[in-house]
Parts: structure tokens; C-alpha cells; sequence
């Protein structure tokens, strides 16, 4: 591995935008880098750029799909995100799973590992989706128990996504303070995901302001951004969180706001559906790298004006 | 008091059957339990999703409908067991299985298409007159070799080294690379698969029964396949049996007297097909 990738994989407080990436792109993701090094453009398309995995994608022996990963982890800051470890649901947790995630972690050295709080496994079938957990005492524990072990599993902390609502479950606490209370208890991160808020307070009325509210900014170590889909059924009621389309108006506000609210943090672009050319997805993710630009030189002007005693308001 | 375990049940047997009674009671008073369909639609539309993506050929030979139709059908008898799609409905996916009763996909097609002759001739024709099996099993060949490593593998010139330092080669514990699959199928197609697989191109397929064997392998990152002659697949099958290569050679000389060993064992060392054991 290249000296000066590994040193920027190691450099945590990294807030580039980044995009999740699809085995489609393989070729022109490695194809950026390598134009983009050829000249020396101070605007530099590839600089602050990164990727993200769906980690169990990567659950092969090998092939070119392992073969390309360790490509693009050579000259990108890369992240893992699970989407199949049940957290929620912990007594099925597998060591099989668990080992294939730490061996993945330990050969490509991401710089974020994160999964849901959610689950997707039971008895005997794995359900392929991130389904919602009852916000109960009971769930807080399982939840925190499936965290634990898989931090243990691959020796370093991870972040937790929010999931997408689309009903109201009998709860006994705020999503907010329930993933707080997660993070707390382990020493997880908080994926937020504003696409996925932004749903939730479509679908099921929740605050959005209040629960920004009861975050930890410190907590938040990734943004994810990404566009929905309008119900056939039931058209002004229902959003769907497909990662088919381009990220809507309102999530790029509230995006906005999230950076004004907790400062620069990583920003992923995901895109899982009606994949466009990779070149469209770039033109995307260069929106979120401009915002992200935008609030680090702000951040970057009030620190140097809270060192000089001079202060906003 | 809400008891987890209780919700997980309610929500996995509503998963399984679309039978939402036993979950409405988790539901606020003003939800609406139709919006639990978005749920179940994601956990199909990705199972779907995964068996095109494992099963190229067979998607584009199948109208969409009717693949969805089969993969259905599959998904409710055979949902994922391990927490990645990315075998889903292969062999290999399987390997880990609590219960044996669990069938890959391809199994899948050739038991319904057993059991159920009449109804899936009215419901697809193709699955009865065409075979879909082997351009399945044929699928699977491909993707399972594709994710394989190979290890040790020889080259000729470490064989010319060999030879040159004096060494008997029958004493050498050659084996065939792990990623070496041998598959039968019932019909002369392999050249259709080869057509549909990479030249998205919808053909007749034939369907006299004619016994062919295909060997798979991977060679420089690439999938390599190549249609066996009958002597060619004794010796591929009984090396994989046996591991042993002297067995291979020998059942294939009982097979055809004059059989060229030498010529076979270049072209396992220019195809990368040979191993060195640990």
C-alpha cells in the first residue's frame, strides 16, 4: 500500500464527499485518480475523494471484485458500510460473519466502519432489508450487545446508521435518544443519514429539528445523502429510501443545515438503484463537496476568530 | 411492555407470508399496516435483484416476468440463510446450511420442473421446453469459479527447472487450481450459453438430450471455460475425485490406449490447471 494513502486513511478528521461505489465504476474511479495525478490542477477532482463499500459485497474468496477494491483502496480513503449484521438482533450474529467483516477490515484498513440499527435476521432466513427495531429498553440492550460484538470482532469502534421510518412502532423513547444512548453505552458513532430523516419526518411526523437537537455533534462521524421515491399507492403519504434518484432539494437543505448545526463530517453520496454514469454521480458528490467546502472555511474562520477574541453574534 | 422477541416474530412471519395480524399490535393507532409492504417489497426486490446478477444467462433468456415468476417462487421456499446476497441461490451459498434440505436454485428449477410438469406448462412454457437447468448450472459455474483464488499454481518453467535438476515428475504432488469446476449438462448448449452470457443474444435452444461436460477455470483474473471431449472429462473428474493426477492419466489411457499424456499435461501447464500442494 502506498505510503501517502495510507497516511491519509489514518487522518480521521477527513471530511471529503464521497460516493458509494458500484462495481460499474471500478475502472473509471481508478481512471480519475490517475488523469487527475498526470496534471497539476490545484482542483483536483480526485482530492478529498472516497468510497464506500457495502462490506458484505465483498464477502468472496476472490476474483476482480477484491482485486479492484484493493486498486481503489490504494489510491482512495475507503469505508465500510455493513448492511447485514442484524445488530438488532444479536443472538444471531454469526462468528462467520464476524470474521469475514474483520478480515476485510484488516486487509483494507478503511477509514470508517459502520452499519444500521436495525435488524434483518431470524430464525432461519436473512430478510435483505433494514428493518426497525421497537425503541423499548429490550432493544436498546440488544442493540448495544450487537454493537459490542462486533466492535470487538474487528477491534475498533464503528458508526450506527438511522433507519428510515415509514410507521410509528409502540416505542418508549425518541429514535434520538435511543441511538444516543447507543453510542453512549459502546463508544459507537452516529451515522447520520438526512435522507433517511428527512423520510421519517415525511412518513411518520418525526421532529426533525428536535432530534437534531438531541444529538452529540462529537458523535457524528459520517452524513449520508441520497434520493427517494414517491409511493404509487399512497403519493403524498409514503416515501421510499431507494437510492434510485438524484438527492432531492430538501435533503440538500437539510444537509446544509446539518453541516451548519455539527461543522464538516464525512459526506457520502449513495446511489444504489438507476445507477447513472459515473461521471453524473461525480457532478453530484462535487454539490456536497462545495457545501463541505463552504462550512470547513467558515469553521476555519471561527476558530482563528475565537483565537483572536473576536466572536460571532 | 413490549417484548422484542415477540416483535421479531410478528415480523418475520409477516415477511414470510404477508400476514401482518399478529404485528398490527405493535403499530401506533393511526398507522397503516399497508405501509409494512415496503419492507417486504425490499426484501424481495433485492433477493431478485441478486439471482439476476448470479444467474445472467438464465435472466436474459427469460421474459422478466417469468423470471421474477421462478425467483419467487424460490425466495418464499428458499430465502437467503447467510446475511449477504452475493451467492444467493448457488451451490456455495449452501455450504454453511443448518438444513439439509435447503436447494440451490438450480436444484430449485429442476425439482418444481419435476413435480409440477402441468401446472408450469400453463404457467411457463419455457421452464418445460426448454433447458433451463443447464443454462443455469452453467451460470453458476461461471460466477463460483470467478470468486475463487488460485494458489501455488505451476508454470512451465518451474516444470523445466524441475526437470532440469533431475527430478521425477510422477513424484510431484500436482493438483488442478482451486477454482477448476467440472459441470454436466443434459444438452449440447454450451455454445448458446456462451452466446446469451456475453453477447446478450435470445436464441432457440436445443432441446435434444445429448450429455456435455464443460470445465471451468480461472486464469489471470478471467473465467476460462472450454467444452470436454469424454476422455478429457475422465480425466478432469477422476483428478478431482482422486486428486492424484497419476490416477487421472490412468483412467484415461484405459479409456483410449493411445491417448498423448504429454500433450494433456503442456496444455494443463500453459491453461495455469496445475497446482503444486502444499
Amino acid at each position: 500500500m502506498q505510503d501517502s494513502h495510507l497516511l491519509k486513511q489514518k487522518k480521521m478528521d477527513f471530511s471529503g464527499a464521497g460516493i458509494n461505489l458500484k462495481p460499474q465504476h471500478y475502472e473509471e474511479a481508478i481512471a480519475l485518480f490517475l488523469q487527475s495525478h498526470q496534471t497539476s490542477n490545484e482542483d483536483n477532482l480526485a482530492d478529498d475523494l472516497w468510497f464506500e463499500v457495502h462490506t458484505e459485497n465483498y464477502f468472496v474468496e476472490g476474483g476482480p471484485r477484491l482485486a479492484y477494491l484493493q486498486q481503489i483502496r490504494e489510491l482512495y480513503p475507503l469505508s465500510f458500510h455493513g448492511v447485514g449484521a442484524s445488530l438488532g438482533n444479536p443472538s444471531l450474529l454469526t462468528q462467520p460473519h464476524l470474521q469475514q467483516v474483520a478480515q476485510l477490515v484488516q486487509r483494507f484498513e478503511p477509514f470508517l466502519v459502520s452499519e444500521h440499527a436495525t435488524w434483518s435476521t431470524s430464525q432461519n432466513a436473512y430478510f435483505a432489508d433494514l428493518l426497525p427495531l421497537p425503541r423499548t429498553q429490550d432493544a436498546l440492550n440488544n442493540l448495544c450487545q450487537g454493537i459490542e460484538q462486533y466492535q470487538e470482532a474487528i477491534g475498533r469502534s464503528i458508526l450506527i446508521e438511522n433507519p428510515t421510518n415509514y410507521l410509528n412502532f409502540v416505542a418508549d423513547m425518541d429514535e434520538a435518544d435511543f441511538l444516543m444512548e447507543a453510542v453512549k453505552r459502546t463508544g459507537a458513532g452516529l451515522l447520520l443519514d438526512v435522507n433517511n430523516l428527512y423520510l421519517s419526518n415525511q412518513n411518520t411526523g418525526m421532529d426533525i429539528q428536535a432530534y437534531l437537537q438531541a444529538l452529540d455533534p462529537k458523535s457524528v462521524g459520517e452524513i449520508h445523502i441520497a434520493g427517494f421515491a414517491i409511493d404509487e399507492n399512497f403519493p403524498e403519504r409514503l416515501l421510499i429510501d431507494s437510492h434510485g434518484a438524484p438527492v432531492a432539494e430538501e435533503v440538500w437543505r437539510l444537509l446544509e443545515q446539518v453541516l451548519n448545526q455539527f461543522g464538516p463530517k464525512p459526506v457520502l453520496l449513495e446511489r444504489d438503484d438507476n445507477i447513472p454514469s459515473f461521471n453524473d454521480l461525480m457532478l453530484e458528490r462535487n454539490q456536497a463537496q462545495s457545501y463541505l467546502s463552504t462550512f470547513a472555511t467558515r469553521s476555519e474562520e471561527k476558530q482563528t476568530m475565537g483565537k483572536t477574541g473576536v466572536g460571532f453574534d | 411492555m413490549i417484548d422484542q422477541n415477540e416483535f421479531i416474530q410478528a415480523f418475520s412471519h409477516y415477511m414470510r407470508s404477508g400476514d401482518d395480524s399478529a404485528l398490527k399490535g405493535f403499530l401506533g393507532e393511526l398507522e397503516n399496516p399497508a405501509f409494512l409492504r415496503i419492507y417486504r417489497n425490499g426484501f424481495y426486490k433485492a433477493c431478485i435483484s441478486a439471482l439476476k446478477a448470479n444467474f445472467i444467462s438464465l435472466t436474459s433468456f427469460l421474459e422478466d416476468a417469468e423470471f421474477n415468476q421462478i425467483a419467487t417462487q424460490y425466495i418464499n421456499r428458499y430465502p437467503p440463510v447467510q446475511a449477504t446476497l452475493v451467492a444467493y441461490g448457488m451451490d456455495e451459498s449452501l455450504h454453511d446450511r443448518v438444513d439439509d434440505c435447503l436447494l440451490s436454485f438450480p436444484d430449485f428449477i429442476k425439482q418444481i420442473r419435476e413435480r409440477s410438469q402441468t401446472l408450469l406448462s400453463e404457467l411457463l412454457p419455457k421452464l418445460i421446453a426448454e433447458p433451463l437447468i443447464d443454462i443455469a448450472l452453467l451460470d453458476q459455474a461461471w460466477f463460483s469459479t470467478l470468486n475463487r483464488v488460485n494458489r501455488n499454481v505451476v508454470g512451465l518453467s518451474q516444470v523445466q527447472t524441475m526437470l532440469a535438476q533431475g527430478q521425477d515428475l510422477s513424484l510431484i504432488p500436482f493438483n488442478l487450481v482451486e477454482s477448476v469446476t467440472l459441470v454436466e449438462i443434459q444438452h449440447d448448449l454450451f455454445n448458446h450459453w456462451q452466446k446469451l452470457r456475453f453477447a446478450d443474444e435470445v436464441i432457440e435452444l436445443p432441446t435434444e438430450k445429448v450429455i456435455c461436460h464443460v470445465l471451468f477455470w480461472q486464469y489471470q483474473g478471467e473465467v476460462q471455460a472450454k467444452l470436454l471431449s469424454p476422455i478429457e472429462w475422465h480425466f478432469y473428474n477422476t483428478f478431482l475425485e482422486s486428486k492424484v493426477m497419476g490416477n487421472a492419466l490412468e483412467a484415461a489411457s484405459q479409456l483410449d490406449a493411445d491417448f498423448d499424456i504429454s500433450a494433456l499435461f503442456a496444455d494443463l501447464l500453459n491453461a495455469s490447471l496445475l497446482k503444486l500442494e502444499d
